[in-house]
């Protein structure tokens, strides 16, 4: 089990700026399946199809989620729309 | 146009990008990119308009991933610098942006009309879709909502 401090972008800051995760697991995707208990647990249930279109960045790169977590500090990006 | 409207820029020999907080300056975009050489000048202005999917607007604020935004915006600059004989500026706004003010603003030179169209076309295009910027649409009655966009998700 380890903690990771998610930094919250887009949509998702409606939530706060950050948040604090155990995450049971090495994997980006057990962040987000940790992400996706968060959301239920606040009965945001509305932000899992969000989620799962969502891509996680560790410092100035982009992981999957077969990558290993690499830090303790992760943003959180939903789909993007500059312009 | 000078490095200290921005909070963050990088410039190469032939691009320059940047963020800025609040509305872009839209006067002197040509002298960014200026050359003797070129003989043709093409700019785009992304400005916040009133309306969006049948609903008014009074602003949108921006919310931006600063380094991965300086990171896609300086990768997309050397990619189209390479492939169109161009110089090229790229600016994009963070926070508040009211009606009419100016969210983006892109210009390139070049030799002749063609090169500095395609790689300004190209730039808000690709930018659209690789850069880390999000849009929170205000309503005249302050209430607000995320606008949904590109995913960036790959697996």
């Amino acid at each position: 089990m380890s903690t990771v401090r998610l930094h919250f972008l887009g949509v998702f800051r409606d939530l706060g700026d950050e948040i604090s995760l155990s995450v049971d697991g090495p994997l980006v995707a057990d962040l987000r399946q940790s992400v996706a208990e968060n959301f239920l647990k606040l009965g945001r249930d509305d932000l899992l199809l969000v989620l799962n279109r969502s891509v996680f960045a560790f410092g100035d790169n982009l992981l999957c989620d077969s990558d290993l977590i690499t830090s303790s500090e992760a943003s959180l990006l939903p789909p993007i729309a500059g312009g | 146009m000078v490095d200290s409207h921005f909070f963050q820029s990088e410039r190469d020999e032939q691009w320059f990008v940047g963020l800025t907080d609040g509305p872009c300056e839209t006067q002197n975009l040509a002298e960014t990119v200026t050359d003797p050489k070129n003989g043709a000048i093409a700019q785009f202005l992304g400005v916040v308009r009133n309306h969006n999917d049948g609903l008014s607007a009074q602003a949108v604020d921006y919310d931006v991933h600063p380094e991965l935004a300086m990171k896609a915006l300086k990768k997309l600059a050397i990619e189209l610098t390479s492939v169109y004989p161009v110089r090229l500026m790229m600016v994009h706004s963070r926070g508040l942006v009211s009606v009419g003010e100016a969210s983006v603003v892109i210009a390139a030179s070049s030799a002749h009309r063609k090169d500095a169209l395609s790689a300004v076309a190209d730039a808000i295009d690709l930018l659209k879709v690789r850069v880390p910027i999000w849009k929170r649409e205000i309503a005249p009655d302050e209430s607000h909502r995320w606008l949904d966009g590109h995913s960036l998700r790959q697996d």
